[in-house]
């Protein structure tokens, strides 16, 4: 019965569509309609007037109760077009049950029919509201229903902002999940949290002087105490630098000693030597790490410059540049390669691609860093698998070991973090291949373009990279290679010419690399007879 | 400041977005104005100057072409006549002039020392104000229809000021006309569903700028760096396919996300792309990329020089004087005039002879299309004339050097980047908009929006360059 009923009023709703073809503008005139309602009853009987203001006022009263939060604003607006529609059609001599019935069905029916209904009703009342124009002039005496009605829906106000409310969360969850998750990893995230903007505001605000009492002379003595801070940084900086270096020598010496023994003192002689070496070369702004002069022995020094104050996480100003481990080397040829392997990131996987080292293996990915070398698997470029180096240094001896990374961590961790792990890989190649050289590249600089000081994409940055590398380096069975001299200008940048992106080679560039790091081979044999 | 960084997605949107609701509606477009000066200033803190005196210049005229004086005097009509085309040609002298000074000194320049043979004309060396070239033709867009007579009133200075510098579309367009957004600067209501919508809208564009834009980017890049010239035909097409969909992916991220924030804040911004590579001509691709741009060109240029009613011989001097207008606009360099005539010499053929033939066949048309508009994104993208010559040799499979990246490279880039390759595929068609538009309001987009976001996100936080392809033109 309801369905029938449902349908044929659709079927109404489609046809009142049809010839007004405009729903939407009916609904907009709910105001007119509601005149016109009145207007209708005031043309039929007093006593079914009563009767339909008492049927209106359930239907209201029930409405606002019953209809749950989905129904939206409009919803209030739609129920007086729907009880001014019983009051139609009661007017049209309609029996009083049905009417009552269909209040409560529409009360209770889902959201969806009712809107279906709110159509019907207002097309409806339009006809209606055109057919009977003539009597709105006696309007007035049907203003106590009016009265009546507004009455109810100042009652059912408060409900209805609820509604909204649940009306504005229904209708965004997107912009309430973006919201929530943001709230989320903000107090979560250091990079982009909170923690982040108070530190940015300290910042801000040390650099505009707002913090502490900024007086004049305050400020002088802050300025003070800084370029104190800066001349004292040198030296105690590079002694403990030289310090670390020789920690750790003595670290992978003491791990030489269980294979060559009798290195132990030689080592401590070195440390004193070392010491006066660096009071030297501090003056001569040549600085060495390793100062033994011993034949076989190679020496990495570095060149001193005034460091720039750096306001990064990520680096600092190292204020030295590490050149070449100073040896005796041979020049090879190809077949120096044979037994060499190479870690790397995306340049070596140049040197792999276009450099014509058939005979050595490659180990390196785009993105590679010192941090996941031994963590994650790398691909060996000769057969494109994916492999682990644990196992593969461990089953495999190499003659010579390049390794060169440093590009992708410059926006990883720190320095200090870098070097650590780096010689904590370095110690750990060395305990699996005790025969292997292993030469630590330098990581080629970038071009004018591509160096941005504002973020830590720059040379400074992976200068201070390369320094604490260098440091590795003992001249023995490490040494430190840098091929930055033979394509960078006298500033240190990349050659625009020789680079799309400045910061990978061109392909045929690459012959140049090759060349210098077959002028600088070490015999593998010397190193074993010492 | 970019769309896609970390400080304009955590600072910036969410505190001018809480202020922005929070005002009463009347003081929007100062907040607006003012937020979006803040936007500029952060990058640009010294050409936010420039703008605002852009701007300052451009009201004065165009209230000028509007002014009356009291007196009422028998020529009037004249003498207003006059007055117009005085501040019409005032505002396009110094809103040109100062596009040239910051954009083509030198490069023009070059070109007369280099005829010369000497320095004759000093080289600038000025930096490019961001986005100058796209609120530059948005000013001169609003003085010309205030000249045309197409705007009744002249907009109030808050108004115009918020309409030439609002963030959204001020660096990288679209290039909207001030009629567009006039009746919503004089009174908008935002509301929940457009913040949703819009905040939809936005993720999809980062997502695209993003995962695809980005990545895809990094294969051009890899075949580039390796050097024009070094590659094997399948590599540089390969190479040639990666740019095009990077250029695509990047300007459609960009145009959709300014589409989202505009409807954020209560604007209807104009759509700039319509899936331009299933086009079936060259002439229908430019119907569907960057349609502002072509529209601007068109009510500005085209049609003004008297478009195709003319004469044949008329018609292609006007596509002529468009097409290296275009070339040039998007760079002051050799190549983006030699891009801006190549497409006049296939617009030209496609219109006199094949080009409806082409519209109407099913395969040949796309295939066509797919075919050149690589092409020409190699001649927009190297600005190297000797790199730009050796691409193209190498596109058809002539080397003057060695072939070094070969089939062992394009093995592993395929292994690398195949699916990325087929998400590129897929987004350029129409469907994934299809998808998009009838389940945007289902809850389960709702969890792939927020999964998109936070890609995107992580994708930022740790590549940490990635500055727009069409920041600097």
């Amino acid at each position: 019965m309801k369905k029938k009923k449902a349908t044929a009023q659709k079927k109404r709703v489609k046809h009142g569509q049809q010839r007004k073809n405009n729903a939407k503008r009916a609904q907009n005139s709910a105001k007119q309609q509601k005149k016109s309602s009145a207007g209708k009853i005031k043309s039929s009987s007093a006593s079914q007037q009563k009767k339909n203001t008492v049927q209106q006022k359930k239907s209201n009263v029930e409405q606002p109760k019953k209809s749950n939060a989905e129904q939206p604003k409009k919803s209030n607006a739609g129920q007086a077009k729907v009880s001014a529609e019983q009051l139609k059609k009661s007017g049209a001599e309609q029996p009083k049950k049905k009417a009552t019935e269909q209040s409560s069905k529409s009360s209770t029916s889902q959201k969806h029919n009712t809107k279906q209904k709110q159509k019907q009703g207002s097309t409806e009342q339009r006809k209606d509201s055109e057919d009977r124009k003539q009597s709105s002039t006696e309007q007035r005496n049907s203003s106590s229903v009016q009265t009546k009605v507004s009455a109810e829906r100042r009652r059912g106000k408060p409900e209805q902002k609820k509604s909204e409310w649940k009306e504005i969360l229904y209708n965004c969850p997107y912009v309430l999940g973006i919201v929530f998750t943001s709230l989320i990893v903000m107090l979560w995230s250091d990079e982009i949290g909170f923690k982040a903007i108070a530190r940015e505001a300290q910042t801000v605000m040390v650099q505009s002087g707002m913090i502490g009492d900024s007086g004049q002379t305050e400020l002088e003595k802050h300025l003070l105490l800084e370029e104190d801070d800066e001349l004292s940084a040198d030296k105690p900086e590079s002694e403990a630098g030289n310090e670390d270096v020789l920690e750790n020598n003595s670290e992978i010496d003491d791990k030489l000693e269980e294979n060559a023994g009798k290195r132990k003192d030689e080592s401590d002689d070195k440390e004193n030597d070392n010491d006066l070496q660096n009071d030297i070369s501090n003056e001569e702004n040549i600085e060495n790490t390793e100062g033994a002069q011993g034949i076989g022995k190679g020496i990495t020094k570095f060149e001193i410059y005034d460091p720039q104050e750096i306001d990064s996480i990520y680096y600092s100003d190292a204020g030295k540049v590490a050149l070449t481990t100073e040896y005796p080397y041979t020049k090879e040829n190809i077949g120096y390669f044979h037994d060499a392997a190479f870690l790397g990131d995306s340049r070596t996987l140049g040197i792999s691609d276009y450099a014509g080292l058939e005979e050595a293996d490659f180990y390196c990915d785009s993105g590679m860093m010192i941090f996941k070398l031994l963590e994650e698997k790398v691909t060996y470029q000769k057969t494109g698998d994916k492999v682990d180096l644990n196992q593969v240094l461990q089953e495999k001896q190499y003659g010579k070991i390049y390794i060169m990374l440093g590009m992708n961590e410059l926006g990883y961790g720190n320095t200090e973090m870098y070097l650590e792990q780096y010689r904590k890989v370095l110690n750990q190649i060395k305990e699996w291949q005790p025969q292997a050289i292993i030469y630590v590249m330098a990581n080629l600089h970038v071009s004018r373009e591509k160096n941005n000081m504002e973020t830590e994409f720059n040379n400074i940055n992976i200068n201070d990279k390369n320094a604490a590398s260098a440091q590795l380096a003992n001249g023995t069975d490490i040494f430190y290679l840098d091929v930055n001299p033979l394509f960078t200008d006298s500033d240190g940048f990349l050659n625009a010419d020789l680079s799309f992106d400045g910061v990978h080679l061109y392909a045929q560039h690459y012959d140049v690399w090759r060349e210098f790091l077959l002028e600088h081979a070490v015999e593998p044999a010397e190193v074993a007879e010492e | 400041m970019v769309f896609s960084s970390l400080g304009f997605l955590f600072r910036f949107l969410p505190v001018f977005m809480l202020i922005y609701l929070i005002v009463p509606a009347k003081y929007r477009n100062i907040v607006l104005l003012v937020g979006s000066l803040f936007f500029y200033g952060v990058g640009e803190p010294y050409f936010v100057l420039l703008l605002i005196l852009s701007v300052l210049v451009n009201y004065g005229l165009s209230k000028y072409m509007f002014w009356e004086p009291r007196s009422s005097q028998p020529d009037r009509g004249k003498k207003r006549a006059r007055r117009r085309k005085t501040a019409l040609i005032s505002a396009l002298v110094i809103d040109f002039g100062i596009l040239f000074v910051f954009k083509y000194w030198d490069f023009t320049a070059g070109v007369i020392n280099d005829l010369a043979n000497r320095e004759t004309i000093p080289l600038l060396m000025l930096a490019l104000p961001l986005g100058i070239s796209f609120y530059t033709f948005q000013m001169v867009s609003y003085q010309i229809d205030c000249y045309r007579g197409t705007m009744e009133e002249p907009a109030g200075f808050i108004s115009f000021a918020a309409y030439v510098s609002m963030f959204p579309q001020l660096i990288a367009g679209p290039i909207v006309r001030y009629d567009e957004v006039s009746d919503r600067m004089a009174g908008r209501k935002i509301r929940i569903r457009d913040l949703e919508n819009g905040l939809k809208l936005f993720t999809v564009g980062l997502g695209l700028k993003v995962l695809l834009a980005n990545q895809i980017g990094t294969l051009w890049n890899t075949i580039m760096s390796a050097g024009a010239g070094n590659l094997h035909i399948t590599v540089a097409w390969l190479g040639a396919i990666a740019y095009s969909f990077q250029i695509y992916f990047d300007f459609w991220g960009y145009s959709v996300m300014a589409m989202g924030l505009g409807k954020m804040l209560g604007f209807r911004i104009p759509r700039n792309f319509d899936d331009p590579y299933v086009s079936r001509s060259i002439s229908e691709f430019w119907r569907r990329w960057h349609i502002t741009l072509g529209r601007w060109f068109r009510e500005y240029v085209y049609f003004p020089m008297g478009g195709s009613r003319k004469g044949s011989l008329r018609t292609v001097v006007n596509l002529f004087v468009v097409w290296a207008c275009t070339g040039l606009w998007h760079g002051a360099n050799w190549n983006f005039l030699l891009w801006g005539m190549l497409f006049f010499l296939i617009l030209t053929v496609e219109k006199n002879s094949y080009g409806r033939k082409l519209e109407q066949s099913k395969v040949i048309g796309h295939i066509y299309t797919l075919v050149i508009i690589p092409i020409t994104w190699v001649v927009f993208a190297i600005t190297d004339l000797g790199q730009l010559v050796a691409y193209l040799g190498n596109l058809f499979g002539i080397h003057r050097a060695a072939v070094m990246v070969g089939m062992p490279q394009l093995e592993r880039y395929l292994q690398q980047y195949w699916v990325l390759l087929i998400a590129c595929i897929l987004f350029a068609t129409p469907f994934p908009r299809r998808w998009y538009q009838r389940w945007k309001d289902r809850w389960f987009m709702v969890v792939v929006l927020l999964l998109i976001f936070w890609f995107s996100v992580r994708e930022i936080m740790v590549g940490s360059n990635n500055p727009f392809l069409y920041f600097r033109f």
